[in-house]
């Protein structure tokens, strides 16, 4: 097992969201049967209005009276149906959500965040850190109820392919979830924490390198710190001529600093000759001094 | 009395130089011990070398450093790229002709704000696409 291997957090979707996904359709349940409710007292209502109405012959009158008799009894045994169905839908929602539930589990890994979800096909998502564009904490009307967020791992890629289906129960979200996609989360902001830190670990190495290198602060510090080095090196090769030209010419240190916009560290490092300056800086100098940049530094090998 | 200062920024002249002498990028690299890559970014003036590796270029090329490397006003190079709609736009919202904006290109620094008024410069400068602090700054 490799250092990029090691599980940071490992989790998965907590019961709440069974019972959050199960509130949810029974709510649309509900709804959908007292809409049926209503429906059927409407038409019983019509129905008695127009049955005492006394301009209609007595006939059709009597005719009506007995069609209102089976639209009573009717709505009792389709009720009692739709009870039958409901309890059917809750039964195979509630297998559903405990298989996707048992099947859904993520990891937060030294390098990327890997999900693994499906019941039927298997599904094994890797996002690398470097590759996440944001990540977004969601809490729906059912989610602030139960307590629950879903999180979402947007990628520069894009998200996957979302099938939804209409059923009894409203839309059901099937097949392939987006790409960083997990519903039912207790803990959103220990998750985010965690992966905020590996994405700014990573997002300070050039893309490509970021498994070659595993301290990039470090790395960028040693660059810099070989770089002054290398100026310094480079100082034993010139021979410096500064403090000859700033006497020649009366100019004070600090004021070379000042006009040159260079800290007077510098300035100094490059009078006692410990620091040699770009060729930019040397000709500003030189400008400054009002000589040629040949008669303040000078190769050593010529 | 305050006075308006040139930006200027470093050019280099080794392309100019190399080419005269007949050296090619490659040989020249290996003469001095650096990539081919390094000569080319120095020569475009997208990178400001080391003093040793100019000391090293100066002795290869047998010019000084002088020669190699100069300071020059950035307004020089943005007037040289002006393009026709910009100098007529000068010329006719600041009455200001070509000849005299060309003369920015060689006139002192002490006397720039004799012959320009500072709103003309920051108009110039606008028009040109630069803001007066890129292009001039102020003593």
């Amino acid at each position: 097992m490799s250092e990029e291997d090691i599980t940071l957090h490992e989790g998965g979707i907590s019961t709440k969201y069974r019972r959050k996904e199960l509130f949810k359709t029974w709510i649309v349940l509900l709804i959908k049967d007292i809409a049926i409710i209503i429906i059927i007292s409407l038409i019983i209502m019509i129905n008695s209005i127009i049955a005492e109405n006394s301009n209609i012959p007595s006939d059709v009158q009597e005719a009506i009276r007995s069609r209102a008799r089976i639209i009573t009894y009717a709505p009792m045994i389709f009720f009692i149906g739709c009870i039958i169905v409901d309890v059917v839908i809750l039964l195979l929602n509630f297998v559903f959500l405990t298989m996707y539930i048992n099947n859904f589990s993520y990891l937060l890994t030294k390098s990327s965040i890997i999900i693994d979800h499906g019941i039927l096909e298997k599904n094994h998502v890797t996002i690398p850190y470097n590759r996440i564009q944001n990540i977004n904490i969601k809490q729906g009307v059912f989610d602030r109820k139960f307590n629950t967020y879903t999180f979402s791992i947007q990628t520069a890629g894009g998200g996957g392919k979302v099938t939804r289906v209409f059923t009894n129960a409203g839309f059901i979200t099937v097949g392939a979830k987006p790409e960083g996609y997990i519903p039912g989360v207790v803990n959103p902001e220990e998750l985010k924490g965690i992966i905020r830190q590996n994405m700014e670990y990573f997002s300070q190495v050039p893309s490509g390198v970021e498994d070659k290198i595993l301290k990039p602060k470090e790395v960028a510090f040693d660059n810099f710190i070989s770089l002054i080095m290398q100026r310094v090196e480079d100082a034993e090769k010139i021979n410096f001529k500064l403090s000859e030209m700033m006497k020649k010419k009366q100019t004070s240190s600090e004021e070379l600093s000042k006009m040159s916009k260079v800290s007077l560290q510098t300035i100094n490092s490059m009078i006692s000759g410990e620091y040699a300056p770009s060729v930019g800086l040397a000709k500003k100098i030189a400008v400054i001094l009002n000589c040629r940049i040949d008669e303040i530094f000078q190769s050593k090998q010529d | 009395m305050r006075y308006l200062r040139f930006v200027k920024k470093l050019v280099s002249n080794v392309k100019e130089i190399r080419e005269e002498q007949g050296i090619q990028q490659q040989v020249l690299a290996d003469k001095v011990g650096v990539s081919r890559q390094t000569i080319y970014h120095l020569e475009k003036g997208t990178y400001n070398p080391k003093l040793t590796l100019s000391l090293d270029l100066s002795r290869e090329l047998g010019k000084s450093i002088e020669e190699l490397f100069h300071y020059e006003p950035v307004i020089y190079d943005v007037i040289g790229k002006a393009t026709m709609d910009q100098i007529e736009t000068i010329n006719q919202k600041l009455d200001i002709t070509y000849d005299k904006l060309k003369t920015l290109r060689d006139i002192k620094e002490d006397q720039l704000l004799n012959e320009f008024t500072e709103e003309q410069l920051i108009k110039i400068s606008k028009i040109l696409g630069y803001d007066l602090k890129d292009l001039f700054e102020k003593e």
